[in-house]
C-alpha cells in the first residue's frame, strides 16, 4: 500500500449499516433482555442458539461433535458485535440484527501488521492504513484482497498465493470474489506480547505457541449486483469499498459496493485440540451439489449449469491476469456425512427462530486433529476440506491441517502453528521496505 | 553385546501405518510404469480428472486362487489417500529385562518406572520440536514384494506432555535420521479362516534400525534402572537399536466401505493397523544395524510338513513339505536369532517373527464404521490373543560328532500369549555349561517335541550368515562402484575359511492372471494381478559374478562389493548367494525362474533402484522451462497417483509450486543428498529421478527471479488437454514379464 495513506477509523459508524429484517416474534422472549441467546430455542439435545463460542470439543468426539463445535461457533461469531467492544457479543441482539458481527470486529491483519512493523493501537481501537482512493471511504470494510494473502507482504513465499491457490476467482457476474481475514483478540494480544507484528520480533523467537483460544476468520465476498435482487436475502451483506492496485494503465481505485459473504473459515485452536480445529461454511447458492443430476433451484453465483463447454474448477486468468469470464466451479468433494444430517436441523432452527439470511449458509464440514498426539499434524479427520470459494482449484486434495501445517514466520526460519498470518508481518529496521 | 543382550527394554501396541497404495499394481495392472515416476498404460489418454475418477472406481474382481469369490476392489488399491506416514500407537514399554532369571524380568512399573512409559518413533527432527514429521514407510519398488522401507528420524519414551516436547515427561530422546528395511517376512504370522478381502493380512514382518552412541543424550536423569543400564551399555557399544515385529496388519476400511465412500464424494485415507512387539537393546560394536546379530535359524530344506492347532484342539492346519528354500509354499515357521552367552550360560532366542498367531482379530475384515459389536463381546484389538500350537518346542544342538543335544524347552507363547508378547518375542534358555563347547561348534534346531509335529525339525542353523545393511538402495545413472556392504560370520563368529558369495540379479513380476477356474465370467472385472519375484532376464546392474571374502573377514567390518550401472535403468533385486546358481529355475503360473516366497524370507539380497537418466534438453531449450512441461514431465504423476502430497502444496498449480519455492527447495533432493534419507524428503516415494528434480527446482528457481524482475508467472493451463501418455525415458531392451502367479503379496 502507499505509503502516505491515511489512517483509518471506523468506530461505532458501523451500527448504521442496514443489514436486515429479523423476524424477532419467532424467537419468543423479547431481544430487550441482558441475555437474548441464552433464551433461544433449543431444538435438539446439543443445538443451541447463542452467542457463547464454544470452547472446544467433548472428550472422545464424534464426527458429530465437531460439526455441533463448528455450527455453534459459526452462530457465536455471526453474533451482533458489541457496539463498545471489538470481539464482544451484543447480548441484547439477535443474529440478524444491524450492524456488524463478532468476527466482523476482530482485528484484520493491516491493523496487525503494520508497514514499518511499529506496535499496533490497542485491541478496542482501529488502526491499519487505507490507500488513498479510498480516502473517503467511511464504511468499515475495505476489501483489497483477491486472495486470501496479500499479493505484497513480504513473505515471498506468500506473494504468489491467490485465492488459496490456482488463481483468482470470478462469479457468474464477471466479477472478482473478494477476501478478507480476521483474527480474534486472544491471538492479537498473543501476537503484541510477543512482538511477532513484526519480522525482527518475530526472528527473536525459538518457537511460535499460540495460547488456546485463539480464533481467525476468513472470509470470501461477493459483489452483489442489480441482477441479484432476487436473493440478496440469502446472503450476509454489508457495504464495502473495493479497492483495486493500479495495472498498467489503470490507475488505482476504491469504489463502494454491497458484498455478500459466499464463505467464511472459522479456527480455533483449543486445549484438547492444539492443531487447531478448521470449519468451513458456504452461502448454499455457490454451486450445485455434489455431482447432482438436477442442477437445483437457485442461480449459482460460481456455476452454470447450461454451460457444457466450461472447464470445471479452471482459473480463467490469462497470463496471470484476470480476464473476467466467470470461473466454473464444482464441489470436487462431498459436503461430510455429519454435516449434510446436521445443517438442515440448524438451518431449520436459525429459519424459523430468527428468520435471518444464516439459515442460507451451509456448513461444509469440519477437519479437526483426531489423533492430536500423533505426528506431524494429528491425524486431520477428514482428511479433505475445500470450500469451492477459497480452495477451488485445489479441491481434489485440500487440507487445511496440513497445508497450514507448513505455516512458517516471515523469515521461514520457524513455523508459526498454523498460522499464516505471521508471513504478513514488515520489518521495523527498514521502516517496512524489506 | 547384542539386541538378544542384557539389558533389553521390551515393548508391544499398535502398528499404524499409512501408504499411498495407487501404484501397486494389484487391483489393476499397468496404472504406472514402474521402473520410472511416469503413468502407465490404463490411464493413457485421460486427463487429470479422468485420472482421479477411474482410480476412485470400484472393480469386482477374485484374488488369485479364490477364482468365484468376487469382492469390489478400489482400483487404486486400499488407500488411494495415503500419506505413508507410520507410528507406534498405544504403545508402551511393557518388560525391562537384565537377566535371565525370572527376578531380572521386570513387568512393574514399581520395580522400574520405564514400564508403562509410551514409546514412540518420530520423523526428523527440525529447528522447531513442534513441527517433528512423522516416520514414513515406502517401498523401494512400490509394485514389488521385498522392498519395503521405514524412514525414521528417532525414537522417544515418555509422552513429551499434551504437544509432545515437554523435557520433564519425556525419558528418553534419541534423535537420529536412519532406516530399517522389511525382514524375514512370514507368510503364516496369522493363521486360521479369514474371511476378509485383503490378501496380506496374514503376513507379518521384522525390522530394525539402529541409532549410534553419539545420538544417545550425554544426560538422561529418567530414574529408570533398567534404562540407565541400557544406555551405560549401548554408550560403551555402537549404539542403541530398536527391532520391531508388525503383524496383521489390516486397512481400517474394507474396500467396500471405501469405495462407498469414495462414491459419496468423500475422499478418506486409509491407515492400516497391526499388532506390534518389539526390543530396544544394545547395538554391539561390528553388529550389522538392519538384523540382530547372532546365530541365525531358518526352517530346514527339504521342509517337511508342519502343522498346528488351537490350544482347545478344535482348531488346525498346516503347511505341506517344500523341497527347497525358495520354493513354495511359504513356511509355518518363520526365522530365529539366537545369541549365545557364556556366562552366563544363556541363549537368549528371538523368536519375534516365528510362531503364527491364531485367529483374526477381525475374522471377517474391517468392521464396519457404524457396527455395533454385542455387548460384552470383545472386538478388534480387544479380542484375547493366542498363539497357535505347534507342540512343545526346545532348543537342541546337534554336535559335529554324535547325537543332538538337548539345550532347554522353549517357552513361545503357549499356552500364555503374553510370555511371547510382553517380552519381545525374546525368550532366554539357561543351559548347563558343560554344553557350551558342543553349542559352540554344532548346529542349533528347534524341534517339535509333542503333538502335531512330535519329531519334526522347525528350525535349523545356517551356519554361515550373510547379512547386508544396504537393503535398499537408490542410484544416479552413470554410478560405478558403488558399495553393497556384506558381513559374513559362521555360527556367530569370524569365519574361518574363504567364503564365496554369489551374486544374481532379481526383479519383481506382475502377474495378471486370467480366471481359469469356470465359469470365467464370474467375476465382473476378472482376478486381481498379483507379484511375485523373478531372475532377472535383463542386466540393470554390472557386478562381479562372484566374490570370495578372505577368512575372517567382514565380521567386525564391512565387506564391500562394488556395484555399477548400466544404461538401463529400474528397479532390481541383487542377492548374495551361497550357491553358484540362480534361486529359481522352475517355471511357475508360466513365469520362468520364479523365487517362491521362502526365498525373499532368507535370502541376503539389496533392492537397488537405478534412476532414469531422463533427457529434458528441449525443455531447457525453450526461452524459458513452461509450466506444462513441468507439470506433465515430472508433478503430474505425483499429483494424480500420490493426492495426500497435494494436501501439503498442491503440485497442480504453479502459483502453488512457485510460493512454495522455498519450502520444495528444503525438501526436494536427488539421492546423491543426505537429506534424502530423511523424513522430510520429498517426494515421500523417493521415485523422482535426479534430473526430474533438476527440472523441477529449476523451474522454481526461473519463476522466483523472473518475479523479482516484477514478470508474472505462468498459471495454470486454463484448459488442460487430455494428457498424452507419460513419456517414457527409454524403452527396455526386453519387456517385463507378464504372466500368472498365486501367491499374495504384502501391500503397503
Amino acid at each position: 500500500m502507499p505509503s502516505n495513506a491515511t489512517r483509518w477509523t471506523i468506530g461505532a459508524a458501523v451500527g448504521a449499516l442496514l443489514l436486515f429484517p429479523v423476524a424477532q416474534s419467532a424467537i419468543g422472549p423479547s431481544s430487550g433482555t441482558a441475555d437474548s441467546g441464552e433464551a433461544l430455542a433449543t431444538q435438539s439435545g446439543d443445538m443451541k442458539l447463542g452467542w457463547e463460542i464454544p470452547a472446544d470439543l467433548p472428550a472422545n468426539p464424534t464426527q458429530a461433535d465437531a460439526v455441533a463445535f463448528a455450527w455453534k461457533s459459526f452462530v457465536a461469531v455471526n453474533w451482533p458485535a458489541s457496539a463498545t467492544m471489538r470481539g464482544a457479543p451484543d447480548k441484547g441482539k439477535l443474529p440478524g440484527q444491524p450492524g456488524p458481527t463478532v468476527w466482523q470486529t476482530w482485528k484484520m491483519p493491516d491493523e496487525i501488521f503494520l508497514q514499518d512493523g511499529s506496535t499496533p493501537v490497542a485491541w478496542n481501537s482501529y488502526g491499519g492504513v487505507l490507500p488513498p482512493q479510498c480516502k473517503g471511504a467511511r464504511l468499515p470494510l475495505v476489501l483489497v484482497r483477491t486472495s486470501k494473502v496479500p499479493g505484497n507482504i513480504a513473505n515471498k513465499a506468500m506473494q504468489q498465493a491467490k485465492e488459496a491457490v490456482g488463481g483468482t476467482l470470478t462469479d457468474q457476474h464477471g466479477n472478482l470474489v473478494y477476501f478478507e481475514v480476521r483474527m480474534n483478540r486472544t491471538i492479537f494480544e498473543n501476537i503484541v506480547t510477543n512482538v511477532y507484528y513484526n519480522i525482527e520480533g518475530q526472528n527473536k523467537a525459538t518457537s511460535v505457541l499460540f495460547p488456546d483460544g485463539v480464533m481467525e476468520a476468513k472470509a470470501s465476498w461477493r459483489i452483489l449486483t442489480a441482477a441479484d435482487s432476487a436473493v440478496k436475502s440469502r446472503y450476509l451483506r454489508q457495504n464495502a469499498w473495493i479497492y483495486t492496485p493500479a495495472s498498467g494503465n489503470s490507475p488505482a481505485t476504491c469504489v463502494s459496493q454491497e458484498v455478500g459473504l459466499v464463505g467464511l473459515h472459522i479456527t480455533q485452536k483449543t486445549k484438547s485440540r492444539p492443531q487447531w480445529v478448521w470449519a468451513t461454511f458456504e452461502q448454499v447458492d455457490n454451486v450445485p451439489p455434489f455431482k447432482t443430476e438436477t442442477p437445483g433451484v437457485a442461480p449459482y453465483s460460481f456455476n452454470n449449469p447450461k454451460c457444457d463447454s466450461c472447464v470445471p474448477n479452471k482459473s480463467t486468468e490469462k497470463n496471470g491476469k484476470p480476464t473476467g469470464i466467470s470461473t466454473q466451479v464444482t464441489r470436487v468433494v462431498n459436503i461430510g456425512v455429519a454435516a449434510q444430517a446436521a445443517n438442515p436441523v440448524w438451518q431449520e432452527s436459525l429459519a424459523v427462530v430468527l428468520g435471518t439470511s444464516l439459515q442460507y449458509y451451509q456448513l461444509v464440514d469440519v477437519q479437526w486433529p483426531a489423533v492430536p498426539r500423533t505426528p506431524p499434524n494429528g491425524t486431520p479427520t477428514p482428511g479433505l476440506l475445500a470450500n469451492t470459494t477459497m480452495e477451488t482449484y485445489n479441491g481434489n486434495t485440500s487440507s487445511c491441517l496440513a497445508c497450514h501445517f507448513t505455516a512458517q514466520i516471515q523469515s521461514n526460519k520457524i513455523s508459526s502453528d498454523y498460522s499464516f498470518m505471521l508471513a504478513e508481518a514488515h520489518s521495523i529496521a527498514t521502516g517496512g521496505h524489506r | 553385546m547384542s539386541i538378544l543382550s542384557f539389558p533389553r527394554i521390551n515393548f508391544n501396541g499398535i502398528f499404524s501405518t499409512n501408504p499411498c497404495t495407487a501404484n501397486n499394481d494389484d487391483v489393476m495392472t499397468a496404472v504406472v510404469n514402474r521402473d520410472s515416476d511416469t503413468l502407465g498404460a490404463s490411464v493413457a489418454g485421460m486427463n487429470d480428472q479422468q485420472v482421479m475418477t477411474y482410480l476412485r472406481e470400484v472393480v469386482n474382481m477374485s484374488i488369485p486362487g479364490t477364482s468365484n469369490v468376487c469382492k469390489p476392489y478400489v482400483r487404486s488399491g486400499w488407500n488411494l489417500y495415503g500419506n505413508h506416514f507410520t507410528t507406534f500407537e498405544n504403545t508402551k514399554i511393557c518388560s525391562v529385562v537384565t537377566g535371565p532369571n525370572a527376578a531380572n524380568r521386570i513387568t512393574s512399573s514399581a520395580q522400574d518406572p520405564l514400564v508403562g512409559q509410551p514409546l514412540m518413533v518420530l520423523g526428523s527432527a527440525t529447528a522447531d520440536p513442534t513441527r517433528r514429521m512423522s516416520p514414513i514407510l515406502c517401498d523401494l519398488d512400490s509394485t514389488g514384494l521385498v522392498t519395503t522401507q521405514l524412514f525414521v528420524g528417532g525414537l522417544q519414551i515418555g509422552s513429551g506432555g499434551p504437544r509432545g516436547i515437554d523435557p520433564k515427561q519425556i525419558a528418553l530422546k534419541v534423535d537420529y535420521d536412519t532406516h530399517g528395511f522389511q525382514n524375514w517376512l512370514n507368510f503364516q504370522s496369522t493363521v486360521g479362516p479369514y474371511g476378509g478381502e485383503q490378501n496380506f493380512v496374514g503376513i507379518g514382518c521384522v525390522m530394525q534400525f539402529g541409532m549410534p552412541a553419539s545420538a544417545i543424550p550425554a544426560s538422561v536423569p529418567f530414574a529408570s534402572p533398567g534404562l540407565q543400564a541400557l544406555l551405560k551399555a549401548a554408550r560403551a557399544a555402537q549404539g542403541l537399536v530398536l527391532r520391531f515385529r508388525c503383524y496383521e496388519v489390516e486397512p481400517g476400511l474394507s474396500s467396500s466401505v471405501l469405495g462407498d465412500t469414495f462414491a459419496n464424494g468423500q475422499a478418506v485415507d486409509n491407515p492400516a493397523f497391526g499388532y506390534l512387539v518389539g526390543t530396544i537393546g544394545v547395538w554391539g560394536v561390528g553388529e550389522p544395524a538392519s538384523e540382530p546379530a547372532g546365530r541365525m535359524l531358518q526352517p530346514p530344506y527339504p521342509r517337511p510338513a508342519m502343522s498346528w492347532v488351537s490350544q482347545d484342539g478344535k482348531q488346525n492346519g498346516g503347511m505341506p513339505p517344500a523341497p527347497i528354500p525358495w520354493g513354495n509354499p511359504p513356511a509355518l515357521v518363520g526365522n530365529a536369532v539366537a545369541n549365545v552367552q557364556q556366562a552366563p550360560p544363556v541363549i537368549s532366542l528371538d523368536l519375534a517373527e516365528s510362531f503364527p498367531k491364531l485367529g483374526y482379530r477381525n475374522p471377517n475384515g474391517p468392521p464396519a464404521p457404524k457396527s455395533q459389536p454385542p455387548v460384552g463381546v470383545p472386538t478388534g484389538f480387544d479380542v484375547p490373543k493366542q498363539m497357535a500350537s505347534v507342540g512343545t518346542v526346545q532348543l537342541s544342538v546337534v554336535p559335529p560328532a554324535g547325537p543332538a543335544q538337548a539345550i532347554a524347552p522353549v517357552n513361545y507363547g503357549v499356552p500364555n500369549y503374553d510370555d511371547y508378547f510382553n517380552f519381545g518375542g525374546i525368550v532366554d534358555l539357561s543351559y548347563d555349561p558343560r554344553l557350551y563347547g558342543a553349542i559352540q561348534q554344532g548346529t542349533l534346531t528347534l524341534n517339535a517335541t509333542s503333538a502335531p509335529n512330535a519329531g519334526v525339525t522347525l528350525l535349523q542353523e545356517v551356519p554361515i550368515r550373510v547379512v547386508t545393511d544396504d537393503r535398499t538402495a537408490y542410484v544416479a545413472p552413470g554410478t560405478k562402484d558403488f558399495p553393497i556392504r556384506i558381513k559374513v560370520s559362521i555360527r556367530g563368529q569370524p569365519t574361518t575359511a574363504p567364503t564365496t558369495l554369489y551374486l544374481y540379479e532379481y526383479m519383481n513380476v506382475i502377474v495378471a492372471e486370467p480366471n481359469t477356474n469356470p465359469p470365467n465370467t464370474v467375476c465382473t472385472d476378472g482376478v486381481r494381478p498379483n507379484q511375485t519375484v523373478a531372475q532377472e532376464p535383463t542386466t540393470i546392474l554390472s557386478f562381479p559374478k562372484s566374490v570370495t571374502i578372505p577368512a575372517g573377514r567382514g565380521f567386525s567390518n564391512w565387506y564391500a562389493i562394488p556395484i555399477s550401472t548400466t544404461p538401463t535403468s529400474g528397479a532390481t533385486v541383487v542377492a548374495c548367494q551361497l550357491q553358484n546358481a540362480p534361486f529359481a529355475g522352475a517355471t511357475q503360473f508360466g513365469v520362468p525362474n520364479v523365487v517362491g516366497v521362502p526365498g525373499w524370507s532368507t535370502a541376503t539380497y539389496s533392492a537397488i533402484r537405478v534412476y532414469d537418466n531422463d533427457d529434458f534438453s528441449a525443455l531447457y531449450a525453450k526461452d524459458e522451462l513452461q509450466w506444462d512441461d513441468v507439470y506433465n514431465n515430472v508433478l503430474r504423476y505425483y499429483y494424480l497417483i500420490y493426492p495426500a502430497m497435494s494436501r501439503f502444496i498442491p503440485l497442480n498449480l504453479a502459483d502453488s509450486i512457485v510460493s512454495r519455492g522455498d519450502l520444495i527447495k528444503q525438501r526436494l533432493h536427488p539421492c546423491t543428498d543426505p537429506r534424502f534419507f530423511t523424513t522430510h524428503n520429498m517426494p515421500v516415494t523417493r521415485q523422482m529421478s535426479p534430473n526430474k528434480v533438476k527440472l523441477v527446482l529449476d523451474f522454481i528457481n526461473q519463476q522466483q527471479a523472473k518475479k523479482k524482475g516484477g514478470a508474472a508467472v505462468p498459471t495454470v493451463a486454463a484448459a488442460r488437454p487430455a494428457a498424452k501418455a507419460e513419456p517414457k525415458a527409454k524403452p527396455k531392451p526386453q519387456p517385463r514379464l507378464k504372466s500368472k502367479k498365486k501367491k499374495p503379496r504384502p501391500k503397503r
